[in-house]
């Protein structure tokens, strides 16, 4: 299987910090899941805004489909961690955002994004303004609009972490049957361990410091059985893994 | 009927304290309403003050959209550039800080009698507080937004009309609430000084003569114009541009 994304010997450090991620490495193979987990404040949405080409001033290669990433595409759909919908604009008009700035004729354009309305089942709040929505309701609008411009890779940074529990499940449960269906080769930001291997083929463990400490295969067959023992073995060896880095956290400051 | 409200006493209680007061003196002094309204109908249809009305609503509509789209066009600019803020910052403090019909006599003798030195005296009056907003608006636009913008495949130009500017509309809107008021006031003392039309001028004209009724009737008519306009223009500025702001 071809890899479209290719980080190799990546470091990056903001203008006041010293370093953020160091010398970061790993492929990403065509329309695989992969998550990024590791303790709070490693690095993690860094690292996705890098990929994203948020972030150009990193050293090191990061490739997309064999191309250097410099700046922000329509190639790349992001999800945010503050889903960043514009309030401005209607539920409808937020999905047809991306469409519209890529000159895509209104014709295509509509039926494509009642169609998303609808995949996400908020054809009823079509026109509603994006306040008027519950938590849920909102990050299923953030997806739909960006999915409905079909990227090539989709990033997501902790899309699910302000929402309840149920609404959480129902989600990653729409996202697991999204994929299964369009195989957009993903990459999503949690510190949710079930999360993780419930959707991953892949989890990059990242140590607090700012590098991959170990990636994880996730071998089980989609849709997983959460109560199944290979899967508690998983949880058991991820939990292990936060937990260290949690104490060597507290050495740290000791 | 719809709920009663306490507001609906207030102009009542005032033209009952106004007649009260005027009826201790003659009516070429302090005239009492029945005396201003006998005048406006006079002056109605006499035409002469509708025309000064006419003039100086058009003045202010035509300074306050040249000011607005000038605030805006270098406020974005600003709120793009550090070192471009920098520069302004200064020249912003000053002209906040000096009144705007201070500059009329100067404008009156570069400009000339007539409408130029009006508008300038509009656009002096509301084009600093209109600018400072949108560069306000310009530094609260949260940096996702603009990067869900980019990558949902918007640039440039594109950028700039569908993000950054419905971003700093509600911000520039209390602006040009704010500079709006300033520049009707500074217009109208404007026209007092150094006009020769519009309702300032109507106003100093009157108490020259020493015709009280008009010079009365003149200032009520300053109030209920700005009225008139918030109600005509701004209001519907604000509900089709800004509500969003409110609501979130
Ligand atoms: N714009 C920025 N400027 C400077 N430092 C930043 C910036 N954004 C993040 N940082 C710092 O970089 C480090 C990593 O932040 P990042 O947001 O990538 O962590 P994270 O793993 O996503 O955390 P969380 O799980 O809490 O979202 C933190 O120490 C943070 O303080
Ligand atoms: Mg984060």
């Amino acid at each position: 299987m071809a890899s479209v994304v290719q980080l190799e010997n990546v470091s990056f450090g903001y203008r006041d910090h010293s370093s953020i991620l160091q010398d970061i490495d790993f492929s990403i193979n065509e329309n695989s899941f992969v998550s990024i987990l590791g303790p709070s404040g490693c690095g993690k949405s860094t690292l996705l805004n890098l990929i994203a080409g948020f972030l150009p001033n990193y050293s090191g290669s990061i490739q997309i489909e064999g191309k250097p990433v410099k700046k922000p595409s329509k190639d790349q759909g992001f999800v945010f961690q503050d889903l960043a919908l514009f309030p401005w604009l209607t539920v409808f008009k937020n999905v047809e955002f991306g469409l519209r700035m890529q000159n895509i004729p209104k014709g295509t354009r509509e039926v494509k994004v009642r169609d998303m309305i609808e995949l996400v089942g908020l054809t009823a709040y079509s026109s509603f303004p994006i306040s008027s929505l519950s938590g849920g309701m909102k990050q299923r609008v953030a997806l739909a609009r960006t999915l409905v411009t079909e990227p090539g890779l989709l990033l997501l940074d902790e899309p699910f972490s302000a929402l309840d529990a149920q609404t959480r499940d129902v989600l990653q449960e729409e996202l697991l049957t999204l994929h299964n269906n369009v195989k957009t080769t993903t990459i999503l930001v949690t510190h949710s361990i079930d999360e993780a291997i419930y959707l991953s083929d892949q989890i990059v463990l990242l140590s607090k410091n700012g590098s991959v400490k170990e990636i994880v295969n996730i071998d089980l067959e989609k849709p997983r059985d959460r109560s199944s023992s290979h899967y508690n073995e998983y949880q058991r060896k991820l939990y292990e893994f936060l937990r260290n880095e949690r104490q060597s956290l507290n050495e740290g400051v000791i | 009927m719809s709920k009663w409200k306490m507001s609906w006493l207030a102009i009542p209680f005032v033209l009952i304290i106004w007649s009260a007061v005027s009826a201790q003196y003659p009516s070429y002094l302090f005239p009492g309403p029945i005396d201003v309204l006998n005048e406006a109908v006079s002056q109605w249809q006499k035409g002469e003050l509708t025309n000064h009305i006419i003039v100086s609503l058009k003045r202010l509509i035509i300074g306050f959209v040249l000011s607005a789209i000038m605030a805006f066009i270098v406020g974005i600019f600003a709120g793009a550039s550090r070192h471009f803020r920098e520069f302004l910052t200064p020249l912003v403090t000053y002209f906040q800080a000096t009144p705007p019909m201070a500059w009329a006599p100067l404008l009156i003798i570069l400009l000339g009698l007539g409408d130029a030195p009006m508008i300038a005296v509009i656009i002096i009056a509301s084009f600093f507080p209109i600018l400072i907003n949108v560069i306000q608006g310009m530094n609260h636009i949260p940096a996702s937004h603009i990067r869900a913008a980019q990558s949902l495949g918007a640039k440039s130009w594109k950028l700039a009309i569908y993000v950054y500017l419905p971003e700093i509309i509600p911000a520039a809107i209390s602006g040009i609430y704010v500079g709006f008021a300033i520049s009707w006031r500074s217009l109208v003392a404007a026209e007092m000084i150094g006009g020769n039309s519009g309702i300032g001028y109507f106003i100093a004209f009157n108490g020259q003569i020493g015709n009280a009724s008009s010079v009365l009737l003149g200032i009520l008519l300053i109030g209920f114009l700005a009225l008139f306009m918030d109600y005509l223009l701004l209001k519907p500025l604000h509900k089709r541009f800004a509500s969003w702001a409110v609501r979130s």
